[in-house]
């Protein structure tokens, strides 16, 4: 375990437990669902969305990490309805994703199991240029940056987008 | 710079990136502005408070670094507007905070210089402890933990804010 992946697994588990908190009591009902405007639906991401979407990324550091992404994968198809560049749809009859507990659970378990395992590695790993694309983002060119980012900053941006839809569906802020 | 400092920093001027991306047509008029729903307003945080409160922490991480935290503290009068505990308010007449190239700058401004401060702190200095209060030692018991929840992990939650109010105003997505 070094002092860099230590840092990251702090806030990647505090990110957690700040996602479940804010998703602990939506209705199941309303999670896939956009807000309605006076103009009609506001597209913005429900927490359908978010969560599916940031299920995605911890296998990707787990694979820069080079080990086993299959120990936090999510289904196949999970890419094509939360991948990065689709459209986050209104969802009234459960038609289009998973329903809560599902999604839940696939948040949870990859978002956990990555930052246990990016816990024991060493600093000098952190510090290696990783493989993913430039366009990832060429202020994050090591691994222990981009952990840093997927596993914390990116997810906490999309959890405070969730913070602003439960506001708009009538919720009080959450509590954590 | 110790490596630690790089990492975080990396990720701290992303942080700032999206922060300013996150005003692309955002005006003057809709800065402090709630959105309705259903003709009520919505009770979301709008940039003005976002960007306002996001501006308190420069400061609070330098006088947890035991460092000098006058050259980015925001005024007296303006804490109270900004304090976590704060309502965020619909100004419609911009009475309440104060305007948006003045917001903006602070934000900018302290967040570059509480980023060139951090630049300077190794990494035995990030693994320590820090001079925060009670509440802060809980939720970060190192600086480095600490740092990385102010320069990251707090502003990306807000930034999102921000990115689902955009589009409760009819703003397109920043991305792509």
């Amino acid at each position: 375990m070094g002092e860099l992946s230590e840092v990251i697994w702090a806030n990647a588990v505090r990110t957690c437990e700040i996602g479940k908190a804010l998703a602990r009591d939506i209705p199941i009902e309303n999670f896939a669902r956009l807000p309605m405007g006076e103009g009609g639906p506001i597209f913005m991401n429900h927490p359908a969305f978010v969560y599916g979407h940031l299920s995605l990324y911890p296998a990707r550091v787990l694979k820069m990490a080079g080990l086993n992404p299959q120990l936090a994968a999510v289904p196949y198809w999970y890419e094509e309805v939360f991948g990065s560049g689709t459209i986050c749809r209104d969802d009234p009859f459960a038609e289009i994703y998973p329903d809560k507990n599902e999604i839940m659970g696939q948040f949870d378990r990859s978002l956990g199991v990555t930052a246990d395992l990016v816990r024991q590695l060493p600093d000098e790993i952190m510090e290696e240029t990783h493989t993913m694309s430039p366009e990832f983002g060429s202020m994050l060119l090591s691994l222990g940056a981009a952990a840093e980012y997927l596993l914390n900053n990116h997810p906490m941006f999309h959890l405070g987008q969730v913070s602003a839809w439960r506001r708009c569906m009538g919720l009080e802020a959450a509590q954590w | 710079m110790g490596y630690m400092s790089e990492l975080i920093g990396a990720c701290g001027q992303r942080s700032i990136g999206i922060a300013a991306m996150m005003n692309k047509g955002v005006t003057p008029e809709m800065f402090a502005r709630l959105p309705t729903k259903d003709g009520k307003p919505v009770q979301t945080n709008h940039p003005a408070f976002v960007y306002g409160h996001l501006s308190i922490y420069p400061a609070r991480l330098l006088e947890m670094a035991g460092e000098d935290p006058s050259a980015v503290a925001l005024p007296e009068e303006q804490l109270a507007l900004f304090t976590p505990k704060a309502e965020c308010l619909d100004d419609p007449e911009g009475t309440i905070y104060p305007p948006m190239p003045d917001v903006m700058q602070r934000f900018m401004d302290g967040y570059t210089k509480a980023l060139q401060r951090f630049g300077e702190w190794d990494d035995a200095k990030l693994a320590g402890p820090h001079q925060g209060a009670e509440a802060y030692q809980k939720l970060a018991p190192t600086l480095g933990i600490a740092a990385t929840f102010f320069l990251t992990t707090h502003m990306a939650m807000h930034l999102g804010q921000v990115s689902a109010w955009r589009r409760f105003m009819g703003l397109g997505s920043v991305f792509g």
